[in-house]
Parts: C-alpha cells; structure tokens; sequence
C-alpha cells in the first residue's frame, strides 16, 4: 500500500543520507525505511506461517517430516523457518534504524541490498536442502547458505560500524 | 534512549529468571556429577570402549541418523549393556533362587542391583583345579553389584565383577522373557543331563567376541602373559562391527567439500565399509564372522581379539569349519572332541545349532552361484527388529526376485494350494531345523526336501526333512513317495512300501538324539494352529517327553502341550515326582477327551516302549 509522501520531512525522517527531492517523491532513505518495513514485516507473516505448518505437521505426525528417515528434512525446514523469521526482524530493526544511525547512501544501499539478499537465499537454501537430502547431510541447495551467511555478516557490520559511529 | 539497568525496579524479573534457572542448572550439575562418578565406577568393574580407530555409535549419529535409530530400536545393540535401570528386564525385588545346594539372593536398591551368591570366582577356581578347598570349608558368598547384562530379546544373562581385573562372571540364573521366571542357567541350553554346564562363565573370554564391537579379550604384558583388562570398540553390536572402525571416517569427512563430492558420485566412501557394497560373498561374511562356526585361534579367543575386520576376508583369520568342506582345523576339532560335529550338524554337514545361520548358508546353492548373501532377505536398517527381515522379503518374494517361472506357476511347483502354508518357499526350503534359544529355528541352509537313505534308517542325527515337519502325522515313507511322485526323487528302498505307518515326527520324538527330539516337540507345537486334528494324536507321545532326560526337551515338549491343550500348567524344572504327577494328569485330560479302548491304549503304550528303547541317547550339547 502506497504511502503518501511528506510535505515536512523531518530530519529523522530524512537522516543523515537524506537529501535529493524532499519536496514531491519519495526521499531515497524514506524509500529504504518503507522496503524494509515491507520485507520485514512479510517475512514474519511468510515464515511464521512455515513454523504453523511444521508445528501442524508435527501434530499431525505426517512421516515425511516427522519418521526418524526425516530427521535432516525436519532440521533443515526448522532451519528455513527460524532463519527467515529472524531476518524479518532484522529488516525491521534495519529500517528502524536508518534514520537515526550515520549511514552513507552507499553503506545503506549495500546493507539493503544484502539484507534482501539473504532474506530470499538464506531460508531458501534450508528449504530446498530439505526437500531432498543425503542421510545426515541436507541437499546440494544448502550451498545458498554459507554465501547467504557471508553476506548477512556484511549487512551486520556495515550497520555495526554505523552504530559505533560518533559522527 | 532509554536503557535496561538491574535495579529496584527489576528485581521481581531478577529473581524469577532466578528462581527458574538455578534450579535447572543445579539440577543438570548433579545430575553429571552423579552420571560421571557411574561412569567411573562402571570403568573400575566393566570393560570400557576405549580402543583405538573405533569412535562408537553416539558419533555416527549425527550424520546417519535414520541409520544410526533403526539399529537403536534393535537386538544386536542391546545383545550386552551395562545393567542399568532400562537395560535389566529380570526380576530383582528381593528374590531367593536356588539350584540344588546353591542360593543366589537377588535385589534392587537405587537403580543398582545386586546378587547375593558364593563367589563365583572361588567356584571358578575349585572348578577348574586350581583351588582345593579343606574338608568342611564353607563357600565364601559376596554380595556384588550386577554389572552387566546379555541379552534383550529371549532371555537375559547377568554378569557380576570377579575383582581381578575387569574380569565379569556369571550369575547362575537366567531370566526367560515369555515365562517371567529365572532357570538355573544350566537349564537353559541343551546338554547332556550328567554333565555340568560350565555355570562360572567369564564374560571376557566367552562372550565379548560376539557380543560386542572389536571386544579385546586379555591385555597381553609386554614381558609375555596377560591380565583380564577387556578393552571395547563399544558394548553391544554396534555400527563398527559391521562397517569397520569408524575414527578414520569421522576425521575424513570433516570437510563438507568430501562428504558432497561423495555424494554426488553416489560411489562408496573408502573410508568406511559398506557391506551391501562388497562382493556378496564378502558381504555375508560380514555376518558371518559371528554367525557361523569358525577356527578361533587362542590368540582371538585368550590374546588380543579378533583381526578380522568387516570387507577383510574371514578365512584368513577364521576360517569356517565345515563338514562337508574338511579342512585339518576341523580335524583337529574333532580330534579334540569325538562328537565336535554332533554337537554342531546334522549327519549330512547341516549346521543345526542357532546363530550360525552363515554356516548353513554357504552350503546353499543360492550362494554358491553368487546371487546370495545376507542382505538378500535381511537388512539392519530396513526391517522389523525381531527377524531383521527387509522390508518386502517377509513373504515368497524374497526368493521370487530370482526365481520368477516358479512365481508364475506356484501350484505347479509347490503341489500345494498357493495360499496354504505349503505354497510359501520357505516352508520347504527353509524349514525349522536349527535348534536354539528354546525353539525351532529356519535352516539357512537353502534346499529342497530329500530323503537320504541315512534318513530313512532314522538316526538319531539324521536332518528331518520339511515334509514331515510339516505333516507331523505323516510316516516317512509316504513324505518319500510324495517326493517321488512330484519331482521324481527315488525312493530309499526300505521305504518303498511304506506310505502308511507312524508318523515321522513321532518317531523322531522318541527315537532322536536331544536335537532332534527337541526339534520334533517344537513342530508339534507349531502346527497346533494349522492343524489341530494332526498333533493331537501326538500328546500321549509329547508328555512321555515331559520325562526326557534333557531339560531343554523337557521344555518344548511341555510348550507344545500347551498349544495343543491351552491351560495346561507344567514346570520343566520341578522335581521328577512332581514332573510326573502333572504328566499323568496331562494325559488322563486328554484321554478323557480322546476315549479309546485298553486295547487301542496299550498299543499305544507298547509302541512308546519300542521306539523309548531305540532312543539316541548319544550325549549331545546344542552349541548355540
């Protein structure tokens, strides 16, 4: 749902990254702030509801995520669900944060763009890892993981430093 | 922004989080405190698995974990473990066993159980000879804590430290299961009644063989002789006994980047041995390095244990004995023990004893072409726990697979109905001619019923053949002419003309050697569900068996009876007047619903005389 522009951004609002047009569209970081409240917020609608299923699924003792043979598929989308629930919660604090941290354009772009990253790869490498498994080891898609991990490491400390910032 | 600091107005939440964890971590302190000092003290008086390149099965866990359960919730784990609360199933709430003039006091106190009994290694000692107790000495009794315990499955044997080294013997009892009740461990196997039966077992060197992974019996000193300091890879059967010491794969596949490539390759890991992946002899040898009847050198069986290791070639460490294959170890065997081959085979080189289900295999055709091993109808991880068969082989489809024309045309080959029991494979080709645990056991050695001329003239230890096994009111020679006219076999000359007559079981009942009268009691008690009509007849017989010299006899006969004659109460182990006084009970209820004439009952009578007197009374010891 669009949200209507601010005649009188603040200057929380714009951040220190603000600048640009501040009269008719959007301000960039207003942008950023609005996106990630967006992927927050429906990752915890997307990956809460995955926890739903696999707790129904544990109800309903289905065998393909609950027999002993399932024990890396049940770890795994366990995985998928915790992980992507967690992102959302970062994407939250990430926008929450924009404003009122000294965050370059460059440094909120980067971090955006790997927090979006991960968001997607990360939950989906458990996911797919899952769905077809080796014994003990989860599919070749957990492969998404490790570089999903790097970069959520990344986002992390790109805000980090900012957060440690004096200026 | 505001900040969370402890203070006044925290510490409600302080001392709730408080409240709940301490608890929990004092808990969990004790809780291993007390499992480490156990563990202690259970290193001071059981082996331990400390032997080097076996990583035991808690680490196998985490990458095969389907694998890792499905042998979890098996036999073959929990064959030896230490006697703890979940492992004992016997009773020990204070119970008094006696054997003659031996007394064991059982009981239980704070998850530990203890024997009150003589000390099992004086016995032991004045046993072997090497202790001459003084005129009037009395035994000396200990009061020990059971240590460890064999068996989960039948039967449950137990084990007590000897106090010199790690040294375990055992406890004079056993528990049976299905009978809720201990036995004199003597009475649990089948041997000869005017012979001990060696009940000062040590566990280190009798039983850790098979009983455990990679079990070390003796520590060998470097200046030459030993000490009883067992060493184990782990207790029980576990996934290093049939895949090899696992510390070299573990540390191998570490790196993810091999465990993919492996995977991807969908070949084997060289690391670790996979016995479905080896040629099918070397396979089944995997099994067979406990389940078949094998040279054991003194440096196994006393020294430092097995070198065989799964994927090496079991002849080269022990080689199988096997009468129909002589070899000089065997020769020497039997020049040891005139009856070494009674006490294992049937007259025709069939193994008959339980748990040496290989020996009776690589006798098989099946095998011997190439097609068969083990994992052919069983398997460790796919399969219900109690016959270990895989699953879709529990039925005629094991042999099928190979066999598709006879699948095709069942009637035709079996002669039988193809629903009736003598339509499956294994009613014919594997019938119950193994004797062990108290029971009839499926022969794995894969034939088909013939009837030797040795058989014919039934000896004592002559194989009895499926026909009769099945048909227990059935003489020989009409089983002889049925073969005859079905697949042409030739009829032994003294049963051409003998199709009617007394039933083979019968004759087998009271004429074998124990072996096979035990076999024969068991099949009456078999087919008493199949069919009522045909074993009744045979109670008379049966309860003359309630007598047999051999307790284990004494055992089935008296189990068959009661399937044949539900209610029927009868201890294997009572003092023979009191054997007889129910036997004589036994049989009055049965007549009583069986009515006959005097006539027709002395003849009965006269013909249990005639075939008692043609008894094998070859003293036999069922080595299973």
């Amino acid at each position: 749902m669009a949200r209507k522009p601010s005649k009188q951004p603040s200057e929380t609002e714009r951040g220190d990254a603000g600048g640009g047009d501040r009269g008719g569209a959007e301000a960039p970081a207003d942008a950023t702030v609005r996106r990630h409240l967006v992927w927050g917020w429906w990752s915890l609608a997307v990956f809460t509801t995955l926890g739903l299923l696999l707790e129904a699924a544990h109800g309903l003792k289905l065998g393909w995520y609950v027999d002993l043979t399932s024990a890396t598929r049940r770890l795994s989308f366990t995985l998928a669900h915790a992980h992507g629930t967690l992102l959302g919660l970062v994407h939250i604090a990430f926008a929450l944060s924009i404003g009122k941290v000294a965050l370059s354009p460059a440094a909120i772009a980067r971090a955006s763009f790997a927090l979006r990253a991960v968001t997607v790869l990360l939950p989906l490498g458990f996911l797919l890892g899952g769905v077809a498994f080796y014994a003990g080891d989860p599919g070749l898609a957990i492969a998404l993981v490790p570089p999903s991990g790097a970069l959520l490491v990344i986002a992390l400390v790109i805000v980090a430093r900012a957060v440690s910032s004096r200026r | 922004m505001a900040s969370f600091r402890p203070g006044r107005a925290h510490w409600p939440l302080v001392a709730l989080l408080a409240l709940t964890i301490l608890p929990l971590v004092g808990w969990v302190a004790v809780a291993h405190v007390a499992g480490a000092a156990r563990t202690r003290e259970l290193a001071a008086s059981a082996p331990q698995p400390v032997r080097p390149g076996y990583a035991t099965s808690d680490r196998c866990e985490a990458c095969h974990p389907a694998q890792y359960q499905s042998w979890h919730r098996g036999y073959h784990r929990t064959m030896t473990q230490y006697a703890t609360p979940a492992a004992v199933r016997g009773d020990f709430a204070d119970v008094a066993l006696r054997d003659g003039d031996d007394e064991v006091r059982l009981h239980a106190r704070g998850g530990e159980f203890f024997a009150d009994m003589v000390d099992p290694l004086w016995q032991y000692q004045v046993d072997i000879g090497q202790r001459e107790p003084s005129p009037g000495e009395p035994r000396p009794r200990v009061t020990r804590k059971v240590s460890m315990v064999t068996g989960s499955h039948h039967m449950q044997a137990y084990w007590i430290p000897s106090n010199e080294g790690n040294g375990q013997m055992s406890l004079p009892f056993t528990y049976l299961f299905d009978d809720h009740r201990w036995v004199p461990r003597g009475q649990v196997f089948l041997h000869p009644p005017e012979q001990d039966h060696y009940d000062e077992q040590v566990w280190n060197v009798s039983c850790i063989r098979c009983h455990t992974t990679a079990g070390q019996p003796l520590a060998l000193l470097p200046g030459g002789g030993w000490k009883i300091e067992s060493k184990l890879g782990e207790n029980g059967i576990a996934c290093e006994a049939c895949h090899g010491p696992g510390e070299a794969h573990i540390a191998a596949n570490h790196n993810p980047l091999r465990r993919y490539w492996l995977h991807l390759r969908g070949a084997g890991d060289s690391t670790i041995v996979n016995p479905a992946r080896l040629p099918a002899a070397r396979g089944a040898e995997v099994c067979g390095q406990c389940h078949s009847l094998t040279d054991v050198s003194q440096d196994i069986e006393l020294g430092e244990g097995k070198t065989y290791v799964p994927g090496a070639e079991l002849e080269a460490s022990m080689p199988l004995l096997r009468p129909l294959h002589p070899s000089p170890a065997l020769a020497r065997y039997i020049a040891d023990d005139p009856l070494y081959l009674r006490n294992y085979f049937w007259a025709d080189g069939t193994i008959r004893v339980s748990s040496r289900d290989h020996s009776g295999m690589v006798e098989s055709k099946c095998m011997q072409s190439g097609a068969l091993w083990c994992g052919s109808c069983h398997s460790l991880h796919d399969s219900d726990p109690v016959n270990l068969l895989a699953a879709g082989k529990d039925g005629d489809a094991a042999c099928t697979g190979c066999h598709p024309a006879i699948a095709g045309a069942r009637a035709a080959h079996t002669h039988h109905a193809p629903a009736s029991q003598g339509s499956r494979c294994t009613s014919c080709h594997m019938p119950y001619t193994v004797y062990g645990l108290l029971k009839g056991i499926r022969n794995h050695r894969i034939d088909s019923p013939r009837i030797s001329d040795e058989a014919a003239a039934q000896a004592g230890n002559a194989r009895p053949n499926a026909c009769n096994l099945c048909h227990v009111d059935r003489s020989l020679g009409w089983a002889a002419q049925q073969l005859a006219r079905w697949y042409g076999q030739p009829v032994p000359a003294r049963l051409a003309a003998t199709a009617g007559g007394p039933g083979a079981a019968i004759t087998w009942l009271m004429t074998g050697d124990a072996v096979l009268r035990a076999l024969a009691a068991w099949h009456f008690g078999w087919q008493a569900a199949e069919q009522p009509a045909a074993v009744s007849p045979a109670v008379p017989y049966l309860v003359t068996a309630l007598d047999d010299p051999y307790a284990a006899v004494r055992y089935v006969a008296g189990h068959a009876i009661q399937k044949i004659m539900p209610g029927v109460a009868y201890d294997y182990l009572a003092p023979p007047a009191q054997r007889h006084e129910v036997a004589a009970g036994i049989l009055r209820r049965w007549l009583a619903a069986h009515p006959m004439t005097d006539a027709e009952r002395q003849a009965i009578d006269a013909r249990i005389a005639e075939l008692l007197g043609r008894r094998d009374n070859t003293p036999v010891r069922a080595m299973e």
